[in-house]
């Protein structure tokens, strides 16, 4: 039976999703361009984001039109090349450190990408597929060790870099899974508090965590403790934030973000110049696309034709939440300071082709709802 | 089919959770940005605008110091601070031993400032401008330039505790300088302008804007050349005397302007931070010493002016003489005497001087010193003046009366000294001794206190008498050809410090004097300070005076004024005393009889 081509299109696009994609890569465009503003390099950096959204066309093309139930056949050859791309900046040679952590890979001097955001998305397919083995219910003791044993093995190479954040982001990423793909509620509560405990035992402990990683988890509890140090991107972030208002300052005329107040502002404080420059409005309003963007990924998930497809979108549910969350929390003081990047917003081509790879995804499993 | 397959996806239950779960964490986040960007909104702001908005201040330029003939004595000339930014510079090792080459001083030094963890480090300040572009040229990654100023002395060591000096922000610190430092500085200007993290300017963001107003010049009453002059004698005084220090003062009597003032020992202003501190002092204003003999002619005066005695007025004088628990002394061991007052003078007689003293009685000597002045301050435009000791009468022991009239056992400063010497030159009148003429741009001149101290008949016959110190006397070394000069010597010994007593062998030899003696123009003391080849002022003190005193006559074109006949004839007399001398005993015995 020959479907008409709108009917095709329309069955394989996801409109919400479509719009929601859309509006976010517009909005982020616009925010790097006025982050970036002032800055030396401004038109350089410009042109490179832009380079990344086209970049990020591809896999999100690519993953739209392969079945992603192919995927699953692959999960060896994808598991070895996640642990790959985790430990390859710690390769000699390859390896390139920024901020105290070696996060970039870098081959003859030439930074190439970061190699932890598509190693995100290798995590979920991975992921998926080890828990959509389960069909849906994980109880057993050795069930949940399997899963666990996958889950932590990114999560520790993550951890050596050292990433903090990002580690982060691959639990958020499991947690969400583990929730739809059926792990009893009370493996949930043990994982809650073994995460508790180990929160306290890396910051009780000499060895794990760098000091730069302890002062931003202590400055959290107590900002005011060190204003000038650790305690300054906070300040300055909520002072950026809460000049803004309830209109902003306008687009560009961010006195405290375009005057370089703010450190990192168009990467992981680019929430900040949002803030300061369109104020709560501008604010809120991006919350509402991204909630628009996480509910399309939650309708998509509910309405996969098989449980892998359902893991998937809530890995990217997982992935996104933690990152909007946590990203635009510690702007605020609700969160931690880490260095993770806010989806779709922050200027960097790594994340930004990984992000469009993830719509890619939810395209592929959105477009075989009823399958093939 | 399709059904079959989804039995394997999970229940709608935990969809709802995931729902439930994002949906409260966005909310959270939209809370705490309603609390941030509303309730918090205003103080944020105002911590926004806070830190953006600095305020610079524009340091205003120090005025210069001239002399009376508008030579400059200290000026403020072009100079750049040089600064690092440590985390900016690469080598900081190779930059530190450049550094060390152009500007002088120490690697390590340059080295630790290069390596401070600061975005801003002082590698030299006020550097002057040749030194300053040659570390430019060499274009160093993280070091830059501020424009600066620098306080300059041209004559470097002349005029030097007078001058003082400024500290690295153009304060006055010392002298003059310290005095008039409000004068001096001006008014600093501000600018409010917006500023990035690293304090920058922010092209356009000037908000608020007041030029500095600069500091007004000063004009002294210091004559460079007499100075110089003073210097150089000074310098080679306490070389051909081996003596620790001393100093010469120039004033005119008739205005209490200093012409000069030195002091030894000295230091470069240019760079007082490796003087020793000890020359910083000037000693005329801020330290006091026990005068000795140059205070007899304020004794003398006294008596004069109580009608107590004439210059012939004949005295008794045994060998010795002893009051209350003390023998007092004559410098030169002789027999017993009959001396006129002219002769108690000229010859520096303790006795004599202290004879005088009893006649007139302690509370007179008390009055007559302090109506000279020398019981309180000058009121010179000086910081930390000094004024001495001289208690009240109440206070005396019994032996007081045996020293103080010969300048024991009291203390004054130099200045003060010299200011009651100004009085016998000038008709009796007490002036302020003052080094300003006028600041730029002030068209009111600065009024200086006179008071009419003692009265000018009585400082007439003193004149004469003092003449007759450098004719006949002890002061014969002062002597300028052509001019007459008068003058008292002084040699001093100098107390124990904390009290007990005289320092063996350590004196104060001065003279203390001026010319010409019928209309002076011209006030010096010249003061030396332990000198060890000789002791007596009328050989250590009184040839500076001559020199210097010669040197000034011809630089401020003095002529040489002849005595009127009638001063003439009254000098004859003291020169031989007449018949009269007889009849001084029973002066003495009258005067003992009213008081």
């Amino acid at each position: 039976m020959r479907e008409s081509l709108a009917h095709r299109v329309t069955g394989r696009l996801h409109v919400g999703l479509a719009l929601a994609s859309l509006a976010l890569v517009g909005f982020g465009t616009l925010m790097v361009w006025s982050a970036t503003l002032g800055m030396s390099a401004h038109d350089a950096m410009f042109k490179r984001h832009l380079v990344g959204v086209a970049l990020g066309i591809l896999p999100l093309g690519a993953l739209w039109l392969v079945d992603y139930q192919k995927l699953k056949a692959w999960t060896g050859p994808l598991m070895t090349l996640l642990a790959l791309l985790i430990i390859s900046p710690r390769i000699p040679g390859l390896g390139a450190t920024a901020k105290g952590a070696t996060s970039w890979l870098e081959i003859f001097g030439v930074r190439l990408f970061q190699p932890s955001e598509p190693a995100k998305l290798l995590f979920i397919v991975v992921m998926a597929a080890v828990i959509a083995e389960f069909g849906g219910k994980i109880d057993e003791p050795r069930d949940v060790m399997k899963v666990a044993g996958y889950a932590s093995l990114p999560v520790v190479l993550i951890l050596l870099q050292p990433d903090l954040g990002t580690g982060m982001v691959f639990v958020a990423i499991a947690l969400g899974m583990l929730l739809v793909g059926g792990l009893s509620g009370r493996y949930f509560a043990i994982a809650a508090v073994v995460g508790f405990l180990l929160v306290g035992a890396l910051l009780a402990l000499p060895g794990p965590l760098e000091p730069y990683q302890k002062d931003r988890l202590l400055v959290f509890i107590d900002p005011a403790r060190d204003p000038k140090g650790a305690g300054y991107n906070l300040a300055q972030s909520k002072i950026a934030i809460g000049s803004g208002g309830l209109t902003g300052k306008g687009i560009g005329a961010g006195t405290q973000s375009n005057l370089n107040f703010i450190p990192e502002r168009h990467t992981d404080f680019i929430f900040s110049v949002l803030g300061e420059q369109l104020g709560f409005v501008g604010a809120v309003t991006l919350l509402g696309l991204y909630l628009a963007l996480l509910a399309a990924a939650l309708s998509i998930s509910t309405s996969a034709r098989d449980l892998f497809g359902a893991l998937l979108a809530a890995g990217l549910i997982g992935m996104w939440l933690f990152q909007i969350v946590e990203n635009t929390g510690m702007s605020i003081g609700l969160m931690p300071i880490t260095g993770i990047p806010l989806p779709f917003m922050s200027y960097g081509a790594s994340a930004m082709v990984t992000n469009l790879g993830g719509v890619g995804m939810l395209l592929s499993v959105w477009s075989r709802r009823y399958g093939t | 089919m399709v059904t079959g397959r989804r039995k394997t996806a999970p229940g709608a239950g935990r969809f709802v959770w995931l729902f439930v779960l994002l949906a409260a964490m966005l909310l959270g986040v939209a809370a705490r940005l309603v609390w941030v960007q509303t309730v918090e909104a205003g103080s944020l702001a105002a911590k926004a605008e806070k830190q953006r908005v600095r305020e610079l201040v524009l340091t205003p330029r120090r005025g210069s110091i001239f002399d009376r003939e508008g030579e400059p004595l200290a000026k403020t000339v072009d100079a750049r601070t040089i600064y690092a930014v440590p985390h900016a510079v690469k080598d900081a090792t190779g930059t530190a031993a450049v550094l060390a080459g152009i500007l002088g001083g120490d690697q390590a030094g340059y080295l630790k400032q290069l390596q401070r963890s600061s975005s801003f480090s002082y590698i030299a300040r006020k550097v002057d401008l040749d030194r300053a572009s040659a570390v430019e040229r060499l274009g160093i990654e993280g070091i830059g330039f501020l424009e600066d100023s620098r306080r300059t002395y041209p004559s470097g060591e002349l005029a030097c505790q007078v001058l003082g000096f400024v500290g690295v922000d153009d304060n006055g610190l010392s002298g003059l300088e310290k005095y008039y430092d409000d004068v001096l500085t001006g008014q600093p200007g501000r600018v409010l302008a917006e500023r990035d993290p690293y304090g920058r300017p922010i092209p356009g963001g000037v908000m608020e804007s007041v030029d500095p107003v600069d500091g007004r010049s000063i004009t002294l009453t210091i004559d460079k050349d007499i100075q110089y002059e003073a210097h150089v004698e000074l310098a080679e005084a306490v070389a051909r005397f081996g003596a620790k220090g001393g100093s010469i003062t120039v004033m005119d009597p008739r205005s209490g302007e200093i012409y000069a003032m030195a002091s030894w020992p000295n230091y470069d202003p240019n760079s007082y931070a490796q003087a020793d501190p000890r020359a910083f002092r000037n000693t005329v204003v801020t330290d006091a010493y026990e005068p000795g003999s140059t205070v007899k002619s304020f004794t003398a005066a006294a008596v004069i002016d109580r009608g107590l005695a004439e210059p012939a007025t004949m005295f008794h004088l045994p060998s010795t003489l002893k009051v209350g628990d003390r023998t007092i002394h004559e410098s030169h061991d002789r027999g017993a005497v009959t001396w006129s007052l002219t002769d108690i003078v000229t010859k520096s007689s303790n006795v004599g001087a202290v004879k005088l003293g009893q006649a007139l009685g302690k509370n007179d000597v008390y009055d007559y010193f302090r109506v000279f002045g020398l019981t309180e301050r000058t009121g010179v435009d000086y910081p930390g003046e000094a004024k001495g000791w001289l208690p009240p009468p109440s206070q005396w022991s019994a032996s007081s009366i045996g020293n103080v009239p010969f300048g024991q056992g009291i203390s004054m400063t130099v200045l003060q000294l010299t200011r009651a010497y100004a009085a016998l030159a000038n008709g009796g009148k007490l002036v302020t001794p003052h080094f300003l003429v006028r600041a730029s741009g002030v068209t009111t001149e600065p009024v200086w206190p006179v008071r009419q101290a003692i009265p000018a008949a009585t400082t007439a016959t003193m004149r004469d008498m003092l003449r007759a110190v450098v004719n006949d006397g002890t002061g014969a070394s002062a002597a300028v050809p052509s001019y007459d000069v008068a003058g008292k010597t002084g040699t001093a010994q100098k107390p124990r410090i904390g009290g007990g007593g005289y320092i063996a062998g350590a004196y104060i030899s001065s003279f203390a004097g001026f010319l010409p003696a019928v209309d002076p123009r011209i006030v010096i003391v010249v003061i030396i300070d332990e000198p060890t080849k000789g002791i007596y002022g009328g050989t250590v003190a009184a040839p500076s005076f001559s020199r210097v005193a010669e040197f000034s006559v011809a630089h401020l074109k003095i002529l040489p004024v002849v005595a009127p006949a009638a001063t003439a004839a009254g000098n004859g007399a003291v020169s031989n005393p007449p018949a009269a001398g007889a009849k001084a005993d029973p002066v003495l015995e009258s005067s003992s009889s009213v008081r």
